[in-house]
């Protein structure tokens, strides 16, 4: 089972993959041994990887030399070989089996059930795993009330990140009167968050999946077409899906007649232009009539007039992966994971300073120091954690205080932050709070369609605050024109974008207040990231005279002789921080 | 019919109607610089926010686009709303500190002016995008239209070129709050560059009268058909033609008296 996620794939799987098909002909062994390409397999921080099956060895960080020793070890021998397996940080003894890592242990996995055990581009493997067994249920022996009926009882909740319950929806939705029109299932694949690689892992470890959630939403809502808006940036999850539907008309599970059922239902793929804010369903529905990707005021909801004025049912990836499971398991099972008002599992892509860098699922209601300590292995190199950023730039930050707080719908936006789609950027004390609100504002300020005035100029102005905090010109004045102007932004906004656009910045004024006081009151930056509140020197006793920084330096401040300590000129320096990079014996010292 | 609460009046309206109609036909003044009761609730200036009280709490809420409900209760003014208002305000007058619109109701709303550092001095356009959607919904030419993404976004012509698929009605500056667009004299002259039948005035290319040659050489500043118009209509000619709800607004009239003067 080698992995050919996005991840892997850049770090030479499918090279790898040639190498162990050769090196096992050469053996003689390919009638014994089957090599798979697999989707993700989640723990992308170790990558490229594979699992031996039946035993479920755990190999990590391959290259293509390693292969004909693992062949001939292992494979011929029967001996795993230790030195490419697993070694938690801290740790003496390799973890052989993949199911022992403390990465996997934790999770649970729904959505994600076939990663790394399937070829996502072969549907006969998806079907191996009772793949479109639930639609052969829905369409065979239920009512399409039933199938809503059911979803409503799971309490699936949409994945995309405000968590409207999803049967409703569809109940709303199949309510809706078309005039005899049709109505449209829609599929948003237009994931956008800095950090967020869900839906893209999804759709490249099962897209099958997907497509049967979808066919199944689309007999209980009475829906003919379907819709998938997929980011252009996402060719592999795009090829992977183009094969799928074309496997599945194949069957007849998609196209006229499904399953002999006299159900007809097709999908059709509109690949996104580039834009962030097509991600938000009204945009994403003008963005498929061919029009500006602009969200539109509501009311009418997009279940009464979606695309082309028709009833439209928008749904997530992930909810639309959760979907064959719960009519295969029953709403009971699925209802009984999870907490009172969150069901099921969430799948979470863990990145920033976290040691194992991955795709996870987990039980909704865990708390965040399972997610990032259990499963994410801590922050690397020593550092304390000091945040933890959720649902990309709609969300917040949440302080290392908070660490037992339950992952839940309500919990989080208690906090101040979100679900979102699933985001999960982890910071250590490395890392400037101010720089952080300005980093997420900048890219929604960048992403902002420019329709309505609170985000283009409410985001605006918030950014050029930031900015003048971030170089030390900042007032309290400023702080508190900030806030008011955050609170007024995510009351008036048109859409999503611009509504949860300030809550990097609330949350951060929430709990790292003392951060933006610092940076206007002392005009320093005690993470030493906002470049022009440092102060550069060089040390005198660590500088070895290599001129290296003093030719580096833009403004010629720095002079001293070859092989003599050298110095900072702080009335000509700019406070670039050049010479602090290029420094190879860390003489430049930041105050 | 059916009947709401706003502002503590009990209003009966039609049902379907939204909160801005509803409000407008009891007296009550919301601005709402990006709605026009022709063209599709647009909910983009974001200065027509009301509250509206709920069971649990209260939310705010575009009047221009929320459809009334029987029993409502509506606050056009409580604090909550009218902070949004101002902070809305202040942050179009950073845009466009030269738009009269804007400076009046700065004034009616006690803003003393902008926190927010101008960029341009000069500016008035507030980008409500009535001109661009009057072209595209109304008049069916879309001669005018958007370019750019967020705080880069701008108003122009397609591909930034002389349009041509302009014809000179004027609606754009009809609808325009800040007298932003204008027509320049020449431009509904440009059909005297044109031959054969593209060679058209522009009350025939409204479908207000059949094709016909202008007797006039298209000046139209001293048309006696512009003047007839006009004079028997009591708002822009493409409503007429296009039969669609009739709003005078006072853009119209200014545009008109300018026209008079420049042709006096």
């Amino acid at each position: 089972m080698v992995c050919a996620g996005t991840a892997c794939v850049s770090n030479r799987s499918f090279q790898i993959r040639k190498a162990l098909v050769e090196e096992i002909e050469k053996r003689g062994l390919q009638h014994e041994v089957a090599v798979v390409t697999t989707g993700c397999n989640g723990f992308c921080a170790v990558g490229p990887l594979m699992v031996v099956q039946p035993d479920g060895i755990f190999y990590q960080q391959l290259t293509e030399e390693d292969i004909p020793h693992l062949v001939e070890e292992h494979l011929l021998k029967g001996r795993p070989v230790k030195r490419l397996m697993y070694t938690p940080p801290g740790e003496k003894l390799p973890v052989p089996r993949m199911n022992d890592i403390g990465f996997f242990q934790r999770q649970r996995l729904i959505v994600l059930r076939n990663r790394g055990l399937i070829d996502p581009e072969k549907i006969d493997e998806y079907i191996a795993r009772d793949g479109y067994f639930a639609l052969e249920k829905t369409l065979s022996t239920m009512e399409p009330e039933e199938v809503v009926q059911e979803i409503i009882d799971s309490g699936l909740r949409g994945r995309g990140g405000a968590g409207f319950p999803t049967g409703l929806k569809w109940q709303l939705t199949r309510r809706a009167s078309d005039n005899g029109d049709g109505k449209f299932v829609c599929c948003n694949a237009d994931e956008g968050d800095p950090g967020a690689f869900m839906d893209r892992s999804i759709i490249e470890s099962d897209p099958h999946a997907v497509l049967e959630g979808m066919i199944i939403g689309a007999y209980a809502i009475g829906a003919g077409q379907g819709h998938i808006y997929i980011r252009n940036e996402y060719p592999l999850a795009l090829r992977r899906l183009q094969i799928a539907m074309e496997q599945a008309r194949e069957y007849g599970l998609l196209g006229s007649d499904i399953l002999g059922s006299g159900f007809d239902f097709d999908i059709h793929i509109t690949r996104g232009a580039g834009a962030f804010v097509c991600g938000e369903e009204t945009a994403l529905m003008a963005s498929i009539e061919g029009r500006l990707g602009e969200p539109r005021p509501r009311p009418p909801f997009p279940t009464e007039q979606g695309i082309f004025g028709k009833p439209t049912n928008n749904n997530n990836v992930e909810t639309w992966a959760n979907v064959p499971t719960i009519i295969r398991r029953g709403a009971d099972w699925f209802s009984r994971i999870g907490t009172e008002t969150s069901k099921g599992t969430k799948v979470f892509s863990l990145v920033g300073k976290i040691s194992n860098t991955g795709l996870v699922e987990v039980p909704m209601g865990i708390t965040l120091r399972e997610i990032i300590y259990d499963i994410g292995g801590g922050i690397p190199d020593g550092k304390a954690f000091k945040a933890v950023q959720t649902g990309g730039p709609s969300g917040g930050c949440i302080p290392a205080e908070m660490l037992d707080l339950p992952v839940d719908y309500e919990s989080l936006s208690e906090a101040g932050s979100m679900m979102g789609s699933g985001g999960m950027v982890v910071l250590d004390e490395d890392t400037c709070m101010v720089d952080i609100a300005r980093y997420f504002l900048g890219f929604t300020q960048d992403e902002s369609c420019g329709k309505c005035t609170p985000c283009r100029e409410g985001t605006r102005m918030m950014l050029h605050i930031l900015n003048k905090i971030t170089q030390g010109q900042g007032t309290m004045k400023d702080l508190d024109t900030l806030e008011l102007l955050a609170h007024e932004v995510r009351e008036t906004a048109l859409c999503g974008l611009g509504k949860t656009a300030p809550n990097p910045v609330l949350t951060t004024l929430r709990y790292f207040r003392h951060e933006y006081e610092e940076h206007i009151v002392r005009k320093k930056c005690s993470a030493h990231v906002c470049r022009q509140l440092n102060t550069y020197t060089i040390v005198a006793e660590k500088c070895t005279g290599c001129t290296r920084c003093a030719r580096e330096c833009p403004q010629e401040a720095i002079s001293g002789d070859r092989k003599q300590p050298h110095s900072i000129d702080q009335s000509t320096c700019v406070k670039c921080g050049l010479c602090y990079d290029v420094c190879r014996f860390d003489a430049v010292r930041i105050e | 019919m059916i009947s709401l609460t706003i502002d503590g009046r009990r209003i009966r309206v039609r049902k379907g109607d939204t909160i801005l109609a509803a409000a407008q036909a009891a007296g009550i003044d919301i601005p709402a610089l990006c709605h026009h009761s022709a063209l599709e609730p647009y909910a983009a200036c974001r200065l027509c926010m009301v509250e509206v009280l709920e069971k649990n709490g209260s939310r705010l809420v575009t009047s221009c686009n929320t459809p009334v409900r029987s029993g409502m209760k509506v606050q056009t003014r409580s604090p909550r709303a009218l902070a949004a208002r101002r902070m809305n305000l202040e942050l179009l007058l950073s845009r466009a500190p030269r738009a009269a619109v804007l400076q009046a109701l700065a004034s009616r709303y006690r803003i003393s002016g902008t926190r927010f550092p101008v960029e341009s001095p000069e500016e008035d356009c507030i980008l409500c995008g009535l001109c661009v959607r009057i072209c595209e919904q109304v008049v069916g030419a879309s001669a005018i239209c958007f370019a750019g993404r967020g705080s880069e976004r701008r108003l122009t012509t397609p591909f930034e070129v002389v349009s041509d698929a302009c014809i000179a009605c004027g609606a754009c500056t009809y609808v325009c709050p800040t007298d932003s667009v204008q027509m320049e004299s020449e431009t509904a002259e440009h059909f005297r560059e044109r031959h054969g039948p593209l060679r058209q005035c522009r009350y025939s290319l409204m479908g207000l009268i059949p094709y016909a040659l202008c007797a006039n050489s298209f000046r139209c500043a001293t048309c006696e058909v512009d003047q007839r118009f006009r004079d028997s209509m009591e708002t822009h000619p493409v409503f007429v033609a296009r039969e669609c709800h009739l709003e005078p607004v006072s853009a119209y009239d200014r545009f008109l008296r300018r026209i008079r003067k420049e042709s006096a």
